[in-house]
């Protein structure tokens, strides 16, 4: 028998979480006006700003050199990726002890299922303020939460909402909804959803309703989206909160001590990194049916491009990488960093060739450098394209 | 851009070593033949004209030897720009006479053996190419050996920077360029000694360059100008033809021709006949008769026969203009006819031209681009890859008028890279910059030089198609002048198009039309009376904040006195505008000598250009040639390193002719303050006419003007700087409407009509498509425009935000409007729009407001002040009052115009503001302090809050600002402090 009854949907929502990642980690940041920015190129934006940052002009998606321009005093932070993803594992792994049905939904957010556990709590909200209290306790941020029977209504209430935890009962979720601006319905960011919307002045979701209930008047507007908010506008989301799931990566990456656009120093690089790369799928006895190779440049571009491995001798990993790197480097700015990421790996059986081919021969001579590797250690053999002087130059942090 | 050092350095070079002739072999060109001509005559070198052919097969050396040779040469190179995949052979098949070739390549060798005299073809020894391979070559074709430089940079060390050029044109790294693209170390310049090294067993070779060069033509001679026809009866016809044609115009001109203006007439006549010009004026007039509104600028408006001929539109007799600073008995060089076309006839006219004459006569003037500092230093910063922002740290600094040559040393010295983070990398740019600054990067159409000749264009100078598909010759204009060809300027002019228009306008409501030519505007009260007030927003050429100023300041507006502010409104003469305020105001002046009469007419202050030929016969006893060439020297940027020497000589003529050094400097101060840029009396003439036709026109029927103005664009304002004009003209703005609208703005009587034009993303074709269908009449209703027109979604969408259909469907409201637009356009225009019931919101004034903001970019029902109004209550004073508070601080409230940055004498930036409030337009300035402190704000505001004092010079008020900031900001901190308050008091 099918299970009808309600479910108990909440969503977690860390209040600017890279502000308050970064006022954690720099306690002097507390009353200072900081933003914290997608790059530092001009073209770059506001993520995320203070309230103090916001007194002073500042708004969030507002273009870096606009932003510089326009205040002196508010401190511009970089979006440190790596502090944040740390930040998030570790907030993941408390709600976790919660329930085990917890699904990220980006960094400092997640939707967690509360059905199963709600009868440990007097009642959801109360489970909403243990949740709450954990996540201050434990990393010292504060935090909303929405709760409703889904998803969706769960995460515009953490939107919309002021207070810090804040219910919708089931059936409630069209009323909710009613008074609020269209634009939290997530269709409404479609562009064409968008327009519509905005050249007919149906600005809150009750005038969606209105439209939504002349049906072949909201078809011709809406098309192929009608459906979708005719769902959204009255609340309902029939999502289920997945917990991630985990996908292999192989993954090396190499940052330059000198940012350079020297040619032979890249592909040097990329030369060492296919190599470290192909042993690993050679000690696993797989090949990645997906590589991807990124650039990171000085002035914060990123370029990549992904292609696949057909075997995993250090010769063919390297063409494979090398023209990858190629295809990406199309500028001529110089290079901070070169990653290549693997994913999508399964076995591989070497068929024994009848005739010597080139490919036989390179994955015989990759085969007798692993046997020295093994036994003396990586970097005890190395082609010399390799190990020019410059490579000297790089660190390797992975 | 392959060769690295400038022509006078290599020169000189040359001169030191104690060569004789030289060559200059540019890849597939002639690009700077006639300035190395001019430079080697300077140090004495003999000039050989040449071109390094390099198609996608052949690579060869072309020397002319003859006029014969070097008019094939600009055939060849003609033909090579037209087609680089033929063979060279094939290209020089057609065009052999009087050329040398050389060439190291065997293949290109064995095809060329076939039909090339073994006197003609060499083979090339050049740097990198064996000798025992040359000699091979040499026995195998039965051909004399050529030892030749081939010669890209100037000394060893260059190479580094032929590199990073390399680099610059195939948009590459240093370490990704193609080695086949590069020259190597070996191609520097050679003294005779460092060649017999470089080629120890090729002497023959070695002299038969020598040879080679005294064969070939040196003796270039420029003297002679190439008129549109040459032949004698062809002229004689000419002549006779322009004498009619001129007496003609002049009945119509001056109704009455007396004597005086007969004899000027016929003197102008005897010396176009003398010199051969009859041709090229009738050539001008035929260009001059396809459109109504043009005007003839420059010299060329000293001359009665121009204005007779309506080429131009100023009367020389009774404006006093000389027609010798036209043409001159003594003038060696000619001329060229400048004319204004309405700028969007401009195309029309010059293919007009291409028609008539055809390809083979005709071709544009080049504009060619060289690297300044700032480019220079971009581009290898590029090189090294360095990020944009990291370019602009230092580019931003230079300035992009800096010619600075000696870059590191003033970059480490300079106040300006105070916190200039300088490490090995921007230093090794910076230097090899320094070494790129002055190499030719790209050449491109100039806007309007046109030049004709008598038989074939391709027989003077190569020509090539630029990019954007028209023939263009391979030189600039100043190498096309210096050349003898004879350029006709052809340019467009938005003001010539806004008096069309506006004349256009007033016709359809006026029963007869106005004509160009019969607005008299001179002497006209009304137009005087605007000018004097500054009212010429809009006003060709004195629009201006700054020459706003001075004709409110100077209070006196003749023609005369107009023609003298056209002319003294020029960056370098700031400080001469001062004084000549003080002089029309009264103060007494007397001339610094009785040799200077002839500055009387202009208070004693140089402000024409034949004033400073006048000077420098007069007072330094230049001839007519020297005091003409002065003239051009200081004026034009590209003879910028003449002036020293120009300098000394001038100053030291008139030591010797015993004025004194007082005196002496004193002019030679005036005479640089024409450097730039400058005018000669006659084109300020012009110019000054177009400004009072211009201003009668606004002083008359403003509304038509104004809406002229903004339908053309390019302005100096905005459109909503000239929207706010036309209201303080009391002229009534109306948004678009679907019936009433057409493309461009409308003026009527007292209102303007906005167009189509001022919708955003409303496309053109759309635009046309509505015109089209509105030829059957007005549109009834929503439903009749639905049926008559074929539209996208988007551009009803714009068409309804601009509140288009208003007035079409009265009963309707916006929501109304929009839903039946949406439900038809998405509907395919199948079905029936039936109102459903939420569908009746009215718009509030705010949503209004806001979508005139999109739809046009700035609001039309209200100013953009307006709602700010209640908050300024008491504390904010209105920009009409200015006048009540000289010397005292106020504050007052403005929308942003126009900007000028300026810079002090000490180099610290300052800036002119010009801004509006609901009242009136005011001026305001920025002194270095305050702009350091408040300069940012401008980059992204343009609702401003000032504080500061008022001044007042000759009677014209402006606020010199002490304090300002961004509105919104302000009215932040206001509610703050009252929240603040609020609170204090509970």
């Amino acid at each position: 028998m099918a299970n009808t009854a309600p479910r108990s949907v909440f969503h977690i929502r860390m209040e600017d979480f890279e502000l308050q990642a970064e006022r954690i980690l720099d306690a002097s940041l507390r009353t200072r006006p900081i933003a914290i920015i997608s790059s530092h190129h001009q073209n770059g934006t506001i993520i995320s700003l203070s309230s103090e940052a916001r007194e002073e002009g500042l708004c969030r998606g507002m273009t870096v050199s606009l932003a510089r321009r326009m205040n002196h005093s508010a401190l511009l932070l970089p979006y440190n990726h790596s502090l944040y993803a740390r930040l998030n594992n570790y907030l993941y792994t408390t709600v976790s002890t919660f329930t085990p049905v917890v699904e990220p939904a980006g960094l400092g957010k997640f939707y967690t299922d509360m059905t199963g556990v709600n009868h440990l709590y007097k009642s959801p909200e109360q489970a909403g303020s243990v949740i709450a209290q954990s996540i201050q306790d434990k990393s010292s941020l504060s935090c909303t939460i929405g709760i409703s029977s889904n998803k969706l209504v769960s995460h515009i209430s953490t939107t919309v909402m002021p207070e810090k935890i804040h219910q919708i009962s089931h059936g409630e979720e069209e009323g909710f909804l009613s008074p609020l601006n269209s634009f939290v319905l997530p269709t409404t960011s479609k562009p064409s959803v968008k327009k519509i919307i905005r050249f007919l002045y149906l600005n809150q979701v009750f005038h969606i309703q209105q439209v939504i209930d002349h049906v072949e008047t909201s078809k011709v507007l809406f098309g192929i989206n009608h459906r979708k908010l005719v769902q959204e506008s009255r609340g309902q989301d029939t999502s289920v909160v997945c917990p991630p799931k985990q996908q292999g990566h192989l993954l090396k990456q190499a940052v330059l001590s000198i940012d350079t656009n020297d040619e032979l120093l890249l592909r040097a690089t990329v030369k060492h990194l296919a190599e470290q790369i192909a042993y690993q799928l050679r000690q696993r006895r797989q090949i990645a049916r997906k590589v991807t190779v990124e650039i990171y440049y000085t002035d914060g571009f990123r370029n990549a491009r992904s292609g696949k491995f057909q075997t995993n001798d250090d010769y063919s990993v390297y063409q494979v990488c090398l023209n990858l790197f190629e295809q990406c480097n199309r500028r001529r700015n110089r290079i901070r960093s070169i990653l290549i990421d693997t994913t999508h790996f399964i076995p591989f059986n070497l068929q024994m060739d009848i005739f010597i081919t080139s490919n036989t021969k390179n994955q015989i001579l990759s085969c007798a450098l692993d046997h020295i590797r093994t036994k003396h250690g990586f970097f005890s053999i190395q082609p010399a394209i390799a190990i020019t002087q410059q490579l000297q130059k790089y660190k390797s942090p992975l | 851009m392959r060769g690295l050092t400038p022509q006078r350095i290599f020169i000189a070079q040359s001169k030191k070593m104690g060569m004789t002739h030289l060559a200059l072999t540019e890849t597939n060109g002639l690009w700077g033949f006639i300035r190395f001509v001019q430079h080697a005559r300077d140090a004495d070198i003999l000039p050989v004209a040449g071109a390094n052919i390099l198609t996608l097969q052949d690579d060869v050396i072309v020397l002319a030897e003859n006029q014969t040779g070097y008019e094939n040469l600009c055939r060849v190179l003609s033909n090579v720009h037209d087609d680089e995949t033929l063979p060279f052979a094939e290209i020089l098949k057609q065009n052999l006479s009087g050329l040398f070739i050389l060439s190291h390549q065997k293949n290109t060798l064995k095809q060329l053996i076939r039909f090339v005299p073994n006197s003609h073809l060499f083979v090339e020894l050049r740097p990198g190419i064996a000798e025992s391979q040359a000699h091979k070559l040499s026995k195998a074709f039965n051909l004399e050996i050529v030892a030749t430089g081939d010669v890209y940079f100037l000394q060893p060390e260059d190479w580094q920077a032929h590199r990073i050029l390399r680099a610059i044109e195939k948009n590459t790294t240093l370490s990704q360029l193609d080695p086949a693209y590069v020259k190597n170390q070996n191609r520097w310049f050679r003294s005779e000694k460092d060649m017999v090294r470089l080629f120890p067993n090729s002497l023959d070779a070695l002299n038969n360059s020598q040879y080679l060069a005294e064969r070939c033509k040196t003796d270039w001679s420029f003297i002679n100008t190439i008129f549109p026809d040459l032949s004698l009866q062809k002229t004689n016809r000419a002549d006779r033809k322009l004498r009619s044609l001129v007496y003609r115009g002049a009945q119509i001109r001056y109704g009455n021709i007396t004597q005086s203006i007969n004899d000027r007439i016929e003197y102008e006549l005897e010396l176009i006949t003398q010199k051969g010009f009859s041709p090229y004026f009738l050539v001008v007039q035929d260009i001059v008769c396809q459109t109504k509104t043009t005007i003839g600028r420059g010299s060329a408006a000293a001359s009665v026969v121009s204005y007779c001929l309506f080429i131009t539109q100023v009367d020389p007799v009774r404006y006093n203009l000389q027609f010798e600073r036209f043409i001159h008995p003594e003038r060696v060089d000619m001329p060229d006819i400048d004319i204004d076309f309405p700028w969007d006839e401009r195309d029309d006219i010059i293919a007009y031209v291409f028609k008539k004459y055809g390809l083979h006569r005709t071709a544009m003037v080049s504009s060619q681009v060289f690297l300044q500092p700032r480019s220079a230093v971009r581009e290898v910063a590029k090189v090294y890859g360095l990020s944009n922002e990291e370019i602009k740290t230092v580019t931003k600094r230079i300035g992009w008028h800096s010619r600075q040559s000696n870059l590191l040393t003033w970059i480490k010295n300079d106040n300006h890279f105070k916190n200039l983070n300088m490490d090995s990398t921007l230093e090794k740019i910076i230097k090899l910059s320094e070494k790129i600054i002055g190499t030719f990067r790209t050449s491109s159409v100039h806007p309007g030089g046109m030049v004709i000749v008598p038989d074939e264009i391709r027989k003077y100078v190569p020509v090539l198609r630029a990019t954007k598909g028209v023939q263009i010759l391979e030189w600039e204009k100043d190498q096309t002048e210096d050349s003898g060809l004879l350029k006709i300027d052809l340019l467009g002019n938005r003001s010539l198009a806004v008096v069309r228009d506006t004349l256009e306008q007033i016709g359809v409501y006026r029963s007869e039309y106005v004509n160009y030519h019969d607005i008299p505007p001179v002497g006209d009260p009304k137009t005087e009376a605007l000018m004097k007030a500054g009212r010429t927003m809009g006003v060709f050429y004195i629009e201006s904040p700054a020459t706003r100023q001075l004709l409110a300041k100077a209070g006196r507006v003749d023609f005369e006195h107009v023609v003298i502010y056209s002319s003294i409104i020029r960056p370098a003469a700031n400080r001469f505008t001062n004084l000549m305020l003080e002089r029309i105001h009264g103060k007494p002046w007397k001339l610094p000598h009785p040799d200077l009469e002839f500055l009387n007419e202009s208070y004693g202050i140089m402000v024409y250009e034949e004033q400073v030929s006048m000077a420098a016969r007069n007072l330094a006893g230049f001839g007519y040639a020297e005091s003409d060439y002065i003239r051009k020297v200081i004026s034009r940027p590209s003879l910028k390193h003449l002036v020293p020497a120009w300098q000394k000589k001038f100053i030291s003529g008139m030591l010797k002719r015993g004025y004194d050094k007082k005196l002496t400097l004193n002019i030679w101060d005036m005479v640089q303050s024409f450097s730039g840029y400058s005018f000669c009396k006659p084109h300020s003439a012009s110019y000054a006419m177009l400004s009072f036709t211009c201003a009668y026109l606004k002083a008359h029927f403003p509304a038509e003007f104004l809406a002229a103005v903004i339908s053309n664009e390019g302005g100096f304002y905005s459109s909503y700087a000239y929207l706010s004009e036309a209201r303080r003209w009391g002229v009534i703005i109306l948004p678009p409407n679907i019936n009433r609208s057409f493309r461009k703005y409308r003026g009527n009587k007292n209102s303007i009509r906005m167009g189509f034009m001022a919708i955003r993303n409303l496309k053109e074709k759309a635009i046309l498509h509505i015109l089209d269908a509105r030829k059957s009449g007005d549109f009834t209703s929503l439903a009749d425009f639905f049926m008559r027109t074929d539209l996208n979604l988007a551009d009803a969408m714009s068409l309804t935000n601009a509140g288009c259909f208003t007035k079409l469907e009265l009963g309707l409201t916006h929501q109304q409007i929009a839903f039946k637009i949406a439900c038809h356009y998405l509907r395919g225009g199948e079905g029936e729009n039936i109102l459903p019931s939420f569908c009746n919101g009215v718009l509030s004034h705010h949503e209004k407001i806001r979508l005139e903001q999109e739809s046009f970019g700035f609001p039309v029902s209200e100013h953009p002040l307006t709602p700010w109004l209640p908050l300024f209550a008491g504390k904010i004073k209105k920009a009409k009052d200015i006048s009540r508070y000289v010397g005292k601080t106020i504050r007052l409230a403005g929308v942003l115009i126009a900007t000028k940055v300026a810079s002090t004498q000490k180099r610290e930036s300052m800036e002119f503001l010009t801004l509006e409030d609901e009242t009136d337009i005011y001026e305001c300035v920025l002194f270095p302090k305050v702009f350091q402190e408040f300069g940012d704000i401008l980059h992204w505001e343009t609702l401003f809050i000032i504080s500061g004092t008022v001044e007042e010079s000759f009677g014209v008020y402006s606020v010199t600002i002490e304090k300002m900031a961004s509105l919104q900001q302000w009215v932040r901190h206001l509610n703050r402090k009252s929240i603040f308050w609020a609170f204090a008091q509970r």
